[in-house]
């Protein structure tokens, strides 16, 4: 089954290398989306049926907190899964995860496998094949 | 000063190992270097600069996208994502008086223009190839 992952960050770099990552993970076919902003991630989702959002924090126009404010007042949207990405270490967005119920959070710099291990989760998937001993090859950042 | 400046130091180090697989290399012979690309980020309360030479950019944006077809984009947009990582990360953990979220990084487009001298910094190198690493807390 296809999965629709929406990816939204203003670095079209950090999107390659997510795309990158997830599509090493290995847990079938996916179709990525992508969006520079909150707004523009919006706007995609409205038009796309979307299963899964990685966000970045910080991005101009619409940064990542308004993006999820937005999607948690949206019934339709609601609930969806959302990872956000973020290399901002600091206890004042701690606070501002819990109030916006964000509970999967990766900070860069990261490993693979820790999105792995969130798409397995919230994906519902089943650990894959024989071969697969759950490493990510390639890649070890 | 001198003492944010190694923390810096340390954590660029460790943010350009960890995911952009470049390893700090003790200094070498050769002292004469041009610095090509620069990406910036700031507030009224700081500002942080990264000055690459033309190598050092290409490798490193190289082995974040995995690919050696890399075009000018890609390499600024690469650089404005190690500045943010790193600032992320040094705010978050040593000077969270300083914003309260980590500005967007922009590309220096001449820098050659850049007014730098009052600026504290430190030279990194990788491959033999410097790194320019330059933070100051505004009056």
């Amino acid at each position: 089954m296809p999965y629709n992952i929406l990816i939204v960050d203003d670095s079209s770099s950090m999107r390659k290398v997510l795309k990158k990552a997830i599509t090493m993970c290995n847990i079938g076919h996916i179709e990525f989306i992508e969006a520079e902003n909150g707004a523009n991630a919006l706007d995609l989702m409205n038009k796309n049926w979307i299963d899964l959002v990685f966000t970045d924090i910080n991005m101009p126009v619409m940064d990542g907190f308004e993006l999820i404010k937005h999607l948690k007042n949206d019934n339709l949207l609601g609930n969806t899964p959302i990872i956000v990405i973020t290399s901002e270490l600091r206890t004042e967005n701690t606070e501002d995860f819990k109030i916006n119920n964000i509970k999967h959070i990766i900070y860069k710099p990261f490993r693979p496998e820790s999105i792995r291990e969130l798409l397995i989760n919230l994906l519902g998937l089943e650990e894959c094949d024989e071969s697969d001993n759950g490493e990510v090859e390639g890649i070890d950042f | 000063m001198n003492q944010i400046m190694e923390k810096l130091k340390e954590l660029t180090s460790d943010v350009l190992c960890k995911m952009f697989f470049l390893i700090e290399e003790a200094e070498p012979i050769q002292k004469n270097f041009v610095f090509k690309y620069g990406v910036c980020l700031e507030n009224n309360k700081f500002s942080m600069i990264l000055l690459f030479t033309e190598k050092i950019a290409y490798l490193l944006t190289e082995n974040f996208l995995g690919t050696e077809e890399i075009s000018e984009e890609d390499i600024f947009d690469t650089l404005k994502e190690a500045l943010n990582i790193i600032a992320g990360n040094f705010i978050g953990l040593y000077m969270k008086n300083l914003s309260d979220k980590v500005p967007v990084p922009y590309a220096i487009k001449n820098i050659n223009e850049l007014k730098t001298e009052s600026y504290p910094a430190k030279i990194m190198f990788f491959n033999e190839n410097p790194l320019k690493l330059m933070f100051k807390i505004k009056e």
